[in-house]
């Protein structure tokens, strides 16, 4: 009964808004939502029996929203816990969303509920806020705290978070003042086993287009976990392929180092995908471009008009790029005597360091005279 | 014929006397002499740290004869022997800002260290530590000398400069190092030694403060638990030891940071100064002194009986020293600004980080802003076929603070020797080359050349 009342609630919110969230309280309901991943168009909400760990309800429920197609779009759990120091405890209830990579999406706390502080205060705006912001931060340093290490050492024991008990001054600057066991576990929620709960979720669902929606997403986070579980699908279409390749021409350094790492090795056997690859290297950042050229280098049959293309641009290469090249060529040097013929040429080049690269590379090319 | 033969077996019996018997397998060596050469090349750079290495590279590979001379056993200074194998930034506001020669040696000896880099398009916020990339410092060490070899540049270790003089279009620059006194007979000269001491010997001025930074020995320790410290009672030791003057004030401000960094970059050896054998010898020796005797009294303490050092660098690392007085000095206005001169070779990003006796407390740069530095500030004044290029670049004490980072001395390690390859090249001296043609060179060896 409590589980159909909070599918109508969250039901109710979500046919109620947009794609959009937004920081915005409900008459009663406190909630505090990032952009998702994906827009929050839910038609149906499954429930997945998950493991919690815990002793006194080993097991709980994760709630996975779903599109009408029956792709997830979001996930939550009813969270009622306790939080505890020092012998004390009080009650922690609120609903935390996660989006479906796996990235916090908010948290909303249930009709009537409210966060407090030391001496019971509430929470005001600005410390739910901070707390969202918190809880937002994947790489925030409480993740490096553990739960004894939140006080100094010789202060004394007064009770829950709660409490008027001073903050050790390391973890202050990450945890809302006078709260720090609730942004604690918070966090730790939000970040622990039920993020690998989604995480497999979604990937049990996966398909080609939804793979393609997450890509199609915003943050960094959601395109890197996409690309990531790309060889987990055998099927990748064009739209997907270009989006990927769209990646190497991005502002930034990882998400084009990370994209070149993981492009699948077959979609090279495509011409046309290798011809946009190469259209690439003149996008990627300069110290990249030796990746593009081994990534070409790695497949079985390289485009003739690539390889001249290269071939042509030689003499204005120097270093790891020029290495990079000679090494794309040098299966196809045997066998090609018009690229041979233009590498060989470099031995009359002006700078006497290419020069010697060039020497160095024909030695080790095993069938040339 | 009696006297003769007498003298004769003299001369015998002497050589038999001052010829030692020799066990098999034993040769004689006769008494050392100095060996003295002449070498002649289009390049000399003096220096094989962070620098100079990379100013050696971009002259070798763009096809210039290149010596470098190093005074220690291997390259890579501050980043290798001195063991802060965290380079500075090369990344500011999500994109790279320096890249080039320096930039792939880090990522090279990243991948071979199964490291991973920072996710630079998070802002790092107040702790610009979340983009500091760290190294392997000994595979660095051989990444990068792998690069110098490949570059068919000429290393001399072991070595270091005792004159400089102008010789026809150009210098001659005097070693002596194991059993050497070489000539290096060049067109154009990199000083790279981080403290102008090439500069220094050629006759021209150099700058320094009353007070410089303090130097650090980097060091790591071990044998205890943190959880299990009553930290309170360490720190009320601690800073009673202090007092009394059993330990030295400033050397180690914090005991607490000191044992929860294990000992990474924790220590401030006041006036170390690596310039003379003499200076880097005190520093040294202060530097070891100082863990030492902190190391000593740690181990009184309860929790921390069986602290041990678990590795120590061979020498201080030293931050400040000399600066050149060079064509134009770039001032901190100029590094907070971000400004970008007709001239700017080169980024540098790093918060304005001046250490005291206080410790240190980084002034962080105003979103989007991003230094540079100019070739005039790598060219000491009135000079000619000499560039520099490190953290005695000219640039006012504020500024220094930001620039001496390993990340902006490799990018102008690049820049010092792509201008002097071309004014060698071009028959002309570095301040002569067109900033077009720098440019051109710079990008075509992958580097980041400054635009506004």
């Amino acid at each position: 009964m409590r589980v159909l009342g909070t599918i109508f609630i969250v039901l109710l919110f979500f046919y109620g808004t947009t794609s959009t969230f937004s920081q915005q309280r409900r008459e009663d309901t406190i909630r505090y939502f990032t952009t998702p991943t994906l827009p929050q168009n839910v038609a149906d909400v499954n429930s997945i029996l998950i493991d919690t760990g815990g002793i006194s309800t080993p097991k709980d429920t994760l709630f996975q929203l779903l599109t009408k197609r029956g792709d997830p779009i979001s996930y939550y759990r009813e969270i009622s816990t306790e939080v505890c120091f020092d012998g004390s405890c009080r009650l922690l209830r609120v609903n935390l969303y996660w989006n479906v990579t796996g990235r916090y999406l908010g948290f909303e706390l249930p009709p009537a509920e409210f966060l407090s502080k030391a001496e019971h205060e509430p929470f005001n705006e600005q410390e739910y806020q901070q707390l969202h912001t918190i809880l937002a931060d994947s790489l925030s340093p409480i993740g490096n705290f553990n739960y004894q290490n939140l006080f100094p050492e010789s202060s004394a024991a007064e009770g829950v978070d709660a409490v008027t008990r001073p903050t050790s001054k390391d973890v202050l600057p990450y945890v809302v003042k006078g709260a720090v066991f609730t942004t604690y576990k918070m966090w730790n929620l939000v970040y622990g086993q039920m993020q690998r709960d989604v995480e497999h979720a979604t990937e049990a669902a996966l398909n080609p287009g939804f793979l393609l929606d997450i890509l199609n997403s915003d943050d960094i986070w959601d395109r890197y976990w996409a690309l990531d579980r790309m060889r987990m699908l055998s099927d990748h279409p064009l739209q997907m392929k270009d989006k990927v390749v769209g990646f190497l021409c991005h502002s930034s350094y990882n998400l084009v180092l990370h994209t070149l790492t993981v492009l699948p090795e077959e979609w090279g056997e495509d011409s046309s995908f290798q011809q946009k690859l190469w259209l690439a290297f003149d996008c990627v950042p300069a110290a990249l471009e030796p990746k593009v050229m081994e990534k070409l280098g790695t497949y079985k049959k390289l485009d003739r008009s690539i390889m001249l293309d290269i071939t042509d641009r030689l003499p204005t290469m120097y270093g790891p790029v020029l290495t990079a090249a000679l090494q794309c060529l040098r299966n196809y040097l045997p066998k090609e005597p018009e690229i041979l013929l233009r590498v060989t040429a470099l031995l009359k080049h002006n700078n006497p360091y290419i020069v010697k690269q060039i020497k160095k590379f024909l030695q080790e090319v095993p069938t040339i005279d | 014929m009696k006297r003769r033969s007498a003298i004769a077996t003299l001369g015998a019996i002497s050589l038999g006397l001052t010829t030692p018997r020799l066990l098999k397998g034993e040769v004689l060596q006769g008494p050392r002499i100095l060996k003295k050469e002449m070498l002649t090349t289009d390049i000399l750079v003096i220096g094989g740290g962070t620098a100079g290495v990379v100013a050696a590279v971009q002259a070798g590979r763009a096809g210039k004869k290149i010596i470098l001379v190093e005074n220690g056993s291997m390259l890579g200074g501050t980043t290798t022997t001195g063991g802060v194998a965290f380079p500075g930034i090369f990344f500011a506001w999500g994109k790279q800002v320096i890249g080039g020669i320096g930039w792939e040696m880090v990522q090279e000896a990243v991948a071979l260290n199964d490291d991973k880099l920072p996710d630079f398009s998070i802002p790092h916020g107040r702790q610009h530590w979340h983009h500091q990339v760290r190294l392997n410092g000994p595979l660095y060490a051989m990444v990068i000398e792998d690069k110098c070899v490949e570059a068919g540049v000429n290393l001399r270790f072991y070595e270091t400069p005792v004159e400089v003089v102008q010789h026809k279009e150009g210098w001659k620059v005097t070693t002596v190092g194991k059993g050497t006194e070489t000539e290096i007979v060049c067109n154009q000269l990199i000083d790279c030694t981080g403290n102008a001491f090439a500069v220094s010997l050629a006759g021209f001025n150099l700058l320094r403060e009353k007070e410089t930074q303090p130097g650090t020995l980097m060091f790591r320790i071990g044998g205890y638990s943190l959880d299990q410290l009553d930290m309170n009672r360490i720190k009320d030791e601690f800073n009673a030891a202090v007092d009394r003057g059993d330990l030295i004030k400033g050397e180690f401000l914090h005991v607490e940071s000191l044992l929860r960094n294990a000992g990474d970059n924790v220590q401030h050896i006041a006036g170390a100064d690596a310039t003379t054998s003499v200076s880097h010898t005190i520093a040294n020796i202060n530097g070891r002194a100082s863990l030492f005797r902190t190391l000593k009294f740690l181990r009184t303490l309860p929790g921390l009986t069986g602290l041990k050092v678990l590795d120590m660098q061979n020498e201080t690392a030293v931050r400040e020293t000399y600066r050149i007085d060079s064509i134009y000095q770039v001032t901190h206005e100029d590094y907070v600004t971000g400004r970008i001169f007709e001239d700017s070779v080169s980024y540098s990003y790093y918060p304005i980080d001046l250490h005291d006796e206080k410790g240190v407390v980084p002034k962080h740069l105003e979103e989007g802003r991003v230094a540079s530095v100019p070739l005039r500030a790598l060219i000491p004044k009135g000079s000619r076929n000499l560039i520099v290029a490190g953290r005695c670049v000219g640039s006012d004490r504020l500024a220094n603070s930001a620039l001496r980072v390993q990340a902006s001395c490799m990018g102008m390690g690049q820049a010092a020797a792509a201008a002097a390859v071309l004014a060698h090249v071009q028959g002309k001296t570095p301040a002569e080359v067109a900033m077009s043609d720098l440019k051109k060179l710079l990008t075509e060896h992958g580097a980041i050349v400054p635009t506004g």
